[in-house]
């Protein structure tokens, strides 16, 4: 079941577009009181953005926010995100519109934020709206891909050190910390929760 | 010319059947008329929506409810990435 489960889940994982920029947006509500959820889903169904000749859409954005109140009236909130990519767009052109929307939603929770949290508003989508979208989209991803073109960075954040996988690997407690691979370590001067962005950026 | 007409909308044999009786035993005819049924069904406000790229309709607005709802009744497997 452990391999079947490894398998199954890096499958998902390798078709889980924008997955690192997701969980960012989700720490960045979360950091701000509000839970978010994000689907990314293929319009399969030809229900949204159907093909040429009709002008249609690339993506779309829709948006909720279920709010409730505790008996000591503290305000709970949750967004919902659906993003819809045209069924027939490849990664490259996917993972532009995702980021493209994710600054529509950046843009409502600054609006919601500022006006007291009362009200999750449309934006009224104008020219310089799609603008700063469009901006945002070309850096956002333009980051994403000098990161994983740089080699020293993916050293650093993303590839194991050799030999990780060798043998079974206990962590469940610090004190079998001298059996771990080598690379595998608790090191208080490099933890996990602190990053250094690239001096690029 | 003849124009190419875009690929008909389809959630497959089953959900479009759903679909067309869930509309009818609402007396749902038209585009807005459904999007009110979904909704009321859904137990949600109105959502907000952005379109890249071409201008956002109702059909587009359906069509999210759709999804939702087709999914939520166990209906249709979205595709999510």
């Amino acid at each position: 079941m452990p391999e079947k489960y490894a398998k199954l889940f890096f499958n998902e994982s390798i078709g889980s577009l924008m997955a690192h920029s997701l969980r960012a947006v989700f720490n960045h509500f979360y950091k701000r009181g509000i839970a978010v959820e994000l689907l990314i889903i293929a319009d399969t169904a030809n229900a949204i953005l159907p093909m040429s000749p009709t002008e249609g859409a690339t993506s779309l954005l829709r948006t909720n926010l279920y709010s409730r109140h505790t008996k000591d009236n503290h305000q709970h909130d949750r967004v919902v995100a659906w993003i819809f990519i045209h069924k027939d767009a490849n990664r490259h052109l996917a993972r532009m519109c995702i980021a493209h929307e994710i600054y529509h939603l950046l843009m409502e929770l600054n609006a919601y934020i500022d006006g007291g949290r009362s009200t999750w508003a449309q934006i009224a989508v104008n020219e310089s709206v799609e603008k700063q979208c469009n901006d945002f989209a070309r850096r956002f991803c333009s980051y994403h891909d000098r990161f994983n073109h740089d080699e020293k960075l993916r050293e650093e954040y993303i590839y194991f050190p050799p030999d990780t996988f060798k043998e079974g690997v206990k962590t469940t407690s610090t004190n079998s910390q001298p059996k771990w691979p080598p690379g595998l370590s608790l090191d208080p001067a490099h933890p996990f929760h602190q990053t250094t962005p690239p001096n690029w950026l | 010319m003849n124009m190419p007409h875009p690929p008909p909308k389809s959630y497959g044999k089953a959900a479009d059947a759903y679909l067309k009786d869930f509309y009818k035993s609402y007396g749902a005819e038209n585009t807005q008329q459904k999007i009110k049924v979904l909704e009321a069904n859904l137990g949600q406000q109105p959502s907000n929506y952005y379109a890249l790229g071409g201008r956002l309709t109702d059909e587009m607005k359906l069509g999210c409810l759709e999804y939702d709802y087709l999914s939520q009744m166990g209906k249709i497997e979205l595709v999510l990435a």
